[in-house]
């Protein structure tokens, strides 16, 4: 959990003295419960979602394409508001809140940069989220460079969004989110059409901001990402949880992952195989499998 | 006797304004009939090389071209870019740019009425195309509300409708789920396998895409930096890893192990591959 007085260290005006009325009886900064969300005129996308999310934690939601890992966590900054059913964030109900309101609290990075890109710059796109929060142009300044450094960007301020590579773009849309310095990231597919050394560095990135203490939470088809940095696993499966666990205990239950439409990361897989030759381990990263095979061979 | 179907020859293009060129002295050559695998980091010069193969480059995109491209053995410059649509087809990375019509039925119909077919011929395409792709049961659905895979079947469905010989396709799985991927891929496969086309894939997902290619193309900073099959591309991981590249994990894995003397008579690409190859070391 997050001490309070580590929490305030946000220059946001976020914390819980300015909402009297916030309910302090729990620890989990994002509580759930039964929670439905039907969209307009379709079967429910959500039903009955039973969550608690706790401060420090780094969530991997995963599922197959449309079991409503996207709609859940629109839910987490009122994007989406439940149907039926509650959704607290830092104890405001998602219900009674606004947008503006719950996005100091959760800072939302969109699956494609296109749809959350509309500036004219670079400066301009990732300053904006700061200028409407009102800040000193001096913390505009610097928060803004600090999150263009952080996506390595800050070279390209100039730049207008078109002119940026995919990858970039997806990167500037990190930076206009970091920079609000939000307690909870969400990322949806941070990593989707993104190449190696990106790939790489938008999760550096996220284990970064993870060791300093925020709650990150993310939206992935990839398994690797998964089996590497997350430290829960929340499966979707017809808008329902259909899993919550580790990812050592979510990757033991292979009937269940190729249920849902996912499959074991490439690692686990290979590592699973070799059990039939005697390996026992359970390496969740290429560098724990070689490891425990150096071991494993040489005895 | 492979028959090459897509060469380039000294290609090398300079966008407008730019100094540093998108592709440099580029030489290569795709068969008739396989599935080739191009690989290179964001910037390589991937997406420079397709708008060479369907025409875009040099007939709209401003800039400096040197070299050419032969399609079918005849030069891009003295096609149109609407003969070129009927040769090469051109799948988007994410379906919800391509998609745009309000049911799967026009979606597929629009690129054999641009193409000035008449209409029993445009119907007949449709037909085969949501026939071969497998989306018959979605032609009155709306493409925005389908799942993502079947948004990428229709987006391959609507490109399938103009019947060219060469599909490129811009990671086709990139926003798929993992079995969703392998769906689309084996949807792929087929195509190439029993109607004999010639397909290009660009795929950051190494892993799930390897085992499919006949071949792959290694591009960095513009230039051809290796192509090959699989296994002989894939078994210079070092090589790889200096252009910012990885192979796929049984075969980092067979890498790592290799540093610590152990040998491999054949280099690992798939997981099966990887626990026999590994499991005989145990």
């Amino acid at each position: 959990m997050l001490a309070p007085d580590r929490r305030r260290r946000n220059p946001g005006d976020w914390g819980a003295s300015l909402v009297p009325e916030r309910q302090l009886t729990s620890e989990a900064i994002i509580k759930v419960r039964d929670l439905s969300y039907s969209y307009p005129g379709e079967i429910s996308a959500l039903r009955s979602v039973n969550l608690d999310i706790l401060p420090g934690e780094f969530v991997a939601i995963i599922g197959s394409n449309g079991s409503g890992k996207t709609t859940l966590v629109k839910q987490f900054n009122g994007l989406l508001k439940p149907s039926q059913g509650h959704v607290l964030v830092d104890g405001l109900d998602t219900r009674s809140s606004r947008v503006s309101e719950l996005s100091r609290i959760v800072g939302f990075v969109f699956q494609n940069p296109d749809h959350q890109i509309f500036a004219y710059s670079v400066w301009e796109e990732a300053s904006f989220g700061l200028k409407l929060q009102k800040l000193d142009s001096e913390s505009v300044e610097r928060q803004t460079s600090d999150a263009l450094k952080a996506v390595s960007l800050d070279g390209l301020r100039d730049r207008h969004p078109r002119a940026l590579s995919r990858g970039q773009r997806q990167r500037l849309a990190t930076a206009s989110i970091l920079a609000l310095n939000t307690p909870v990231l969400v990322l949806d597919e941070p990593t989707t059409g993104q190449d190696y050394l990106s790939r790489r560095q938008i999760m550096e990135l996220a284990v970064g901001l993870h060791a300093e203490g925020r709650t990150v939470l993310m939206v992935t088809h990839d398994m690797a990402l998964v089996a590497e940095y997350a430290t829960r696993v929340i499966v979707m499966q017809d808008g329902e949880v259909a899993c919550d666990a580790s990812p050592k205990e979510v990757f033991e239950r292979e009937e269940m992952l190729r249920a849902t439409g996912l499959d074991l990361p490439p690692v686990v897989k290979i590592a699973r195989g070799l059990r039939e030759f005697g390996f026992s381990e359970t390496p969740l990263t290429q560098a724990e499998l070689v490891e425990t095979l150096l071991t494993a061979i040489r005895s | 006797m492979k028959e090459p179907i897509v060469v380039a020859e000294d290609l090398t293009f300079y966008y407008s304004g730019s100094k540093e060129p998108a592709l440099q002295d580029v030489n290569l050559a795709f068969h008739r009939g396989e599935i080739a695998l191009l690989v290179g980091a964001t910037g390589a010069g991937k997406s420079t090389l397709y708008m060479c193969l369907n025409g875009l480059i040099p007939h709209l995109v401003p800039g400096r071209v040197g070299g050419r491209v032969l399609i079918d053995g005849s030069p891009t410059s003295e096609q149109s870019i609407s003969e070129l649509a009927q040769k090469v087809g051109f799948v988007f990375q994410s379906p919800d740019v391509q998609l745009f019509s309000h049911t799967v039925r026009e979606e597929l119909a629009f690129g054999p009425e641009n193409l000035g077919l008449t209409v029993p011929e445009i119907l007949r395409r449709v037909q085969h195309a949501a026939t071969t792709i497998g989306i018959s049961d979605l032609l009155e659905r709306e493409p925005a509300y389908l799942s993502g895979g079947q948004q990428q079947s229709v987006a391959i469905g609507a490109i399938w409708a103009m019947l060219p010989e060469i599909l490129i396709m811009d990671e086709p799985t990139s926003n798929l789920d993992p079995q969703s991927s392998q769906r689309v891929l084996e949807l792929i496969r087929s195509l190439n396998r029993e109607h004999g086309k010639t397909v290009l894939i660009a795929e950051h997902k190494i892993d799930a895409t390897a085992q499919f290619a006949d071949s792959i193309l290694v591009l960095n900073e513009g230039r051809v930096a290796m192509q090959g099959e699989p296994r002989q591309v894939f078994s210079q991981t070092e090589k790889l890893h200096e252009m910012g590249l990885v192979a796929p994990a049984a075969a980092e894995l067979a890498f790592e192990l290799s540093k610590y003397g152990y040998t491999f008579e054949c280099w690992p690409l798939t997981a099966e591959e990887g626990i026999q190859a590994i499991g005989e070391l145990l």
